[in-house]
């Protein structure tokens, strides 16, 4: 079955002295994931919000925005359980199957 | 509102009229000049990075005056948060370029005058703030480079501005009419001010009455009438033929400073913001030097991040890297870069909202950060000397390794392990000798002020009184009047 394709707006923190490659993490995403769309946070059309900080610090600042939004650094692993189907489904797994840290998973402003 | 690029950046240099001299001729090619490019380049850094993906969470924020994405270098800090993303912007920038990018200056001398406007409003009844507000409307709007230009030649230090035999050795104001002010005299070491746009003049030190046609802050651009700029020497800038001997090519070593001369410069009264209130120099002088030692943990421990890795990569070349006292030294090394870095966010995240609403660092801690620059960073580049060797300061020229002649002995008794090409271990060696001697050094030093001044604001804010009042009563001795 073809998927629509899964847009992800995807915001850094900055990489001041990362741990972290956040660039090659997306592209490692996108490599595994052929049918996702990357594009920077600011163009606010897509469907999931990835916030990537390089350290556990996790200082990226959160654009606003009312969708799903999964937040991955080199910290603690929080997530909620995704509903079948939901957009941030498929990306979520990955992260996950990829040993990505995935610092909080938020779906549609519900915890 | 336009965020420029770097290269839009350089392009508008090509117009500006600045008179720049170097090695006793006027230069006509400033953009394209070996002497000069490299700290253009530098610069320019901070503006590709607003555009950049990866860091423009750093390198911009959102104006309060017009709520708008601006470059962070011309934002008012508005938060502690603000102050700590400056510092993580500065050390991100710096493991860029290796270097100086020289646009924290002017920066800070922005942060600095908006609150210190403000409070002399407040004080004396004046009309700075809202007429600076308008000047840093114009540089957010613009997104130009500024120069804070504070140090004055100062002459006999012994002696005040007003007593000094040469009247012209601090910025002085020696015309007011209808339309503004004309100050004549000079600024020191003005870092990137050949390759800014506008300069930002301050006070350099506290006054007194006598001194109040020395009280003065305004803003100028570089290319005013009357306006001459003698470019500094550099350890190296001789060596712009080929790339490898000058360390770092492309971004040099330090800011590239100039003497600045002021001669009888007109200054609009919409671009004063302090003509002869010489009770706010003192004020002005410690916000904008807090805010310019906080910088220092930040940009140097960016630089310091490149000089451990080019000195673990020395170590690799020389095989030497699983020696216990190397380890030793590069694990010594981080330590001190990260004990920079701690200060620098430190001073940021206990700092606190001045009237005004701008935020400032906690001066102490920034204070105690710059001194500690003065001695880790010259540690820090002692033990990469350590562990390089002493060829970083003897190596033939890249010419000679290019010779037919003597080029196969130079690659064949200048390599290391075998596994590395010897122009590879050259070339770090170079970036080593760049980044850890001369100017570069002599910056750590003395840039952002030099250690006794430091000093002085350390021990009027140690809190020495109370420090006593603990030691007399763990000690039991009773409490006099």
């Amino acid at each position: 079955m073809t998927e629509r394709k899964l847009t992800a707006g995807v915001k850094y923190c900055g990489h001041c002295n990362p741990q972290e490659d956040g660039p090659a993490l997306v592209r490692k995403l996108q490599s595994r994931l052929p049918e996702l769309k990357v594009v920077p946070w600011n163009d606010r059309t897509y469907d999931v919000l990835l916030v990537v900080s390089a350290c556990p610090s996790d200082c990226a600042t959160r654009p606003a925005f009312n969708g799903p939004r999964i937040e991955v650094a080199a910290g603690e692993v929080r997530y909620w359980q995704v509903p079948p189907g939901h957009p941030a489904e498929h990306l979520l797994q990955t992260c996950l199957e990829e040993g990505i840290k995935v610092f909080r998973f938020q779906a549609d402003r519900a915890e | 509102m336009v965020m420029k690029t770097g290269s839009e950046y350089i392009e508008s240099l090509r117009r500006l009229k600045t008179k720049v001299y170097a090695f006793g001729e006027r230069v006509t090619d400033l953009v394209d000049n070996p002497l000069f490019r490299p700290h253009i380049n530098a610069a320019a850094v901070t503006y590709d990075m607003a555009h950049d993906p990866v860091a423009e969470d750093l390198v911009t924020a959102v104006s309060h005056l017009t709520g708008k994405r601006i470059n962070r270098f011309t934002h008012i800090h508005q938060s502690t948060e603000d102050l700590v993303k400056k510092v993580k912007m500065l050390r991100m920038i710096a493991r860029r370029t290796g270097t100086c990018f020289q646009r924290c200056v002017g920066f800070d001398a922005l942060n600095a005058l908006y609150s210190v406007t403000y409070e002399m409003d407040q004080n004396l009844g004046t009309n700075y703030h809202e007429r600076f507000k308008e000047y840093l409307l114009y540089v957010q709007d613009t997104d130009i480079m500024v120069a804070g230009s504070m140090t004055d030649p100062k002459g006999d230090r012994s002696l005040r501005p007003s007593q000094q035999v040469d009247p012209d050795l601090y910025v002085h104001v020696v015309e007011k009419n209808e339309k503004g002010i004309v100050i004549r005299g000079a600024k020191a070491h003005q870092t990137g001010i050949v390759n800014s746009h506008e300069m930002l003049i301050m006070p350099t030190t506290a006054m007194t009455a006598e001194d109040a046609q020395y009280a003065v802050a305004c803003a100028i651009p570089v290319d005013a009438p009357g306006v001459i700029h003698i470019f500094g020497r550099q350890t190296n800038d001789s060596r712009k033929n080929g790339q490898i001997d000058q360390g770092n090519a492309r971004y040099g070593i330090v800011g590239g400073e100039a003497l600045t001369v002021l001669e009888n410069v007109f200054v609009p009264w919409e671009r004063v913001f302090m003509c002869g209130e010489w009770q706010f120099a003192g004020t002005l002088v410690e916000r904008f030097a807090s805010y310019h030692r906080q910088n220092y943990g930040g940009c140097k421990g960016g630089v310091s991040d490149v000089i451990i890795g080019a000195t673990a990569l020395i170590a690799d070349y020389n095989g030497v890297a699983k020696a216990s006292h190397v380890r030793d030294k590069l694990t010594e090394m981080i330590h001190l870069t990260e004990t920079l870095y701690a200060g620098s966010i430190a001073c940021s995240a206990e700092g606190r909202p001045t009237p005004s609403g701008a935020y400032f660092v906690d001066p102490l801690l920034a204070n105690i950060t710059k001194l500690n620059v003065t001695r880790f960073i010259y540690e820090i580049c002692r033990l990469s000397h350590d562990i390089a060797g002493g060829f970083i300061a003897t190596l033939p020229s890249e010419q000679d390794l290019r010779c037919p002649e003597v080029g196969p002995y130079v690659e064949k008794y200048f390599r290391g392990v075998a596994s590395v090409p010897t122009e590879d271990r050259i070339r770090i060696a170079r970036l080593i000798e760049n980044m850890t001697g001369g100017t570069a050094l002599a910056e750590s030093m003395h840039g952002a002020g030099s250690p006794q001044a430091q000093r002085v604001m350390i021990m009027r804010q140690g809190n020495l009184e109370q420090k006593k009042k603990l030691a007399s009563i763990l000690a039991g001795i009773p409490e006099r009047d």
